[in-house]
């Protein structure tokens, strides 16, 4: 189930994010993160069944490194996006990436007997030595892939920093357990059922983690979306367009140009009420005054330049200069 | 600033004076466009009048970065301009004048009403400052309407209201 909510999140992030991902270079990391960790999830049969997509790769249980190596590659690619954010360089090279897939895959082809997808796959065969290699170093892999992004992530303390670290943290704790699992199962400690019974114990704290990453990005994706609607100024908008209805006619009202962004129609309507007001021709109402008073607050421009005021000053005398002037 | 303070109470009455004339009346003196470079040009007056077309030519020519702060556009004006602007509120304004460029051999001035809302103050100024833009063009300075000033102010608003995306929203948004 929860891998079934990181897949739908990651897939809706994936199409969402995508135009963006094409057009701005450092938003390709982080999109290219979700797109190999949304396959990854896909394997465990979100979609189609995962013997069905094993089956298709040979039936040799290749699902299962298929999986390690899309995961791997999310957590590589999110790294990188997160050292950006951070403002760090990460030194890493695609050829980082490559060695750290290799140094697991290179293990998975020396288990013997990988013949017939099975769902139980590293846990029938961990008494050999190369699943517990390829099982520990793929973990050890994802590990220190998370403790490096938290390092990053903690340089920039923002909200996003700690949500990340938060995720990152419960999978580098999963990474513990697992290795701690897949060495006492392969020495065969605790016997049969110790290996049966622990060997989901990783997942909760694992996919917690991953689905608290991916809430993150989705309320940064979601967010900025959302703000971009520019919802405060639509509504912004329309209770000055009602002031100026009310008091200078509906044909006043639909007057004003509607070109520009829902702010900029904002900003006009309120400039239109302003000068309905400070021409002292209506008297708002109470409610109305409420809503100038809101958008004035909205459409606040700090930073204006500071004005020299004059009205207090006596006529002085005129120096000799040049005068051109423009009215408005 | 002694001097300043003097010229700015001389500029109170011209405002005064002016609040009563139109603007037909007013004298053009043009021997300080000639030395400047064109922001706005009268071919791209032609062009259009559009809030978002105005925009993206002044960030353009003025070398504008968004978020566009208040300090961007006054530097970026000024250094088209050649001169140091000052900004000086009237408050005993009357009449129907709401703003008011004053070009000078040294200086320009920039009077608005004060005893308008912040707001209106503030599109003021913008305005007269789309008038120095388009001003320093001698073509476009004889053929720009209020019309195409407005436009130019708006579009100097719309820079002012554009929000860079955050870090979080570049990377992964």
């Amino acid at each position: 189930m929860i891998e079934f909510a990181c897949f739908c999140l990651l897939l809706a992030l994936v199409v969402i994010r995508g135009p963006k991902a094409i057009s701005s270079g450092v938003a390709r990391p982080a999109w290219i993160a979700t797109g190999v960790g949304m396959l990854s999830l896909a394997t465990y049969g979100t979609i189609v069944p995962a013997s069905a997509l094993d089956e298709a790769l040979g039936d040799s249980n290749l699902l299962t490194l298929a999986r390690d190596l899309c995961a791997t590659s999310a957590f590589w690619f999110f790294r990188e996006a997160v050292g950006g954010y951070a403002g760090v360089a990460t030194r890493s090279k695609p050829s980082d990436l490559f060695s750290m897939l290799f140094s697991y895959a290179l293990p998975f082809f020396w288990i013997a007997d990988r013949n017939h997808f099975s769902v139980s796959f590293i846990e029938n065969r961990i008494d050999q030595l190369p699943v517990w290699l390829y099982g520990t170093t793929y973990m050890f892999t994802i590990g220190w892939l998370s403790y490096t992004t938290i390092r990053l992530a903690r340089k920039r303390r923002t909200r996003t920093g700690v949500v990340f670290s938060v995720g990152y943290t419960l999978v580098v704790l999963s990474c513990a357990i697992e290795i701690a699992y897949l060495s006492l199962a392969h020495l065969d400690i605790g016997g049969a059922e110790f290996r049966h019974s622990m060997y989901y114990l990783s997942e909760s704290p694992f996919f917690t983690g991953i689905l608290i990453i991916v809430v993150g990005i989705a309320g940064i994706t979601f967010g900025g979306r959302i703000r971009n609607l520019q919802l405060k100024h639509r509504a912004t908008q329309a209770r000055l367009k009602r002031i100026l209805g009310h008091h200078s006619g509906e044909a006043a009202a639909n007057s004003r140009p509607s070109a520009g962004t829902p702010r900029d129609r904002a900003y006009e309507m309120l400039l239109a009420v302003e000068s309905l007001e400070s021409e002292g021709h209506v008297a708002l109402q109470r409610r109305e005054k409420a809503w100038l008073s809101a958008a004035q607050r909205l459409m606040a421009l700090p930073g204006a330049p500071n004005l020299i005021e004059v009205g207090a000053l006596s006529a002085q005398s005129k120096p000799e200069t040049n005068l051109e002037s423009t009215e408005s | 600033m002694r001097y300043l303070l003097t010229y700015c109470a001389y500029l109170s009455i011209v405002f005064q004076l002016t609040s009563t004339v139109s603007a037909a009346d007013t004298k053009r003196a043009t021997a300080n466009r000639t030395a400047r470079n064109a922001v706005v040009g009268p071919r791209q007056l032609r062009e259009g009048r559009d809030i978002l077309w105005a925009a993206q030519l002044l960030e353009g020519r003025l070398g504008l970065t968004p978020p566009v702060q208040w300090s961007d556009i006054l530097e970026g004006v000024m250094a088209s301009y050649g001169k140091p602007l000052y900004f000086v509120q009237e408050l005993d304004a009357k009449g129907s004048v709401s703003g008011l460029w004053i070009d000078t051999d040294e200086f320009g001035a920039v009077i608005c009403r004060g005893t308008h809302p912040a707001c209106t103050q503030s599109h003021v100024i913008l305005h007269e400052l789309a008038h120095v833009l388009i001003d320093l063009d001698e073509e476009s300075a004889q053929n720009h309407t209020e019309e195409d000033v407005e436009s130019f102010a708006f579009g100097l608003a719309h820079l002012l209201y554009t929000d860079r995306p955050s870090d979080e929203e570049a990377y992964f948004g």
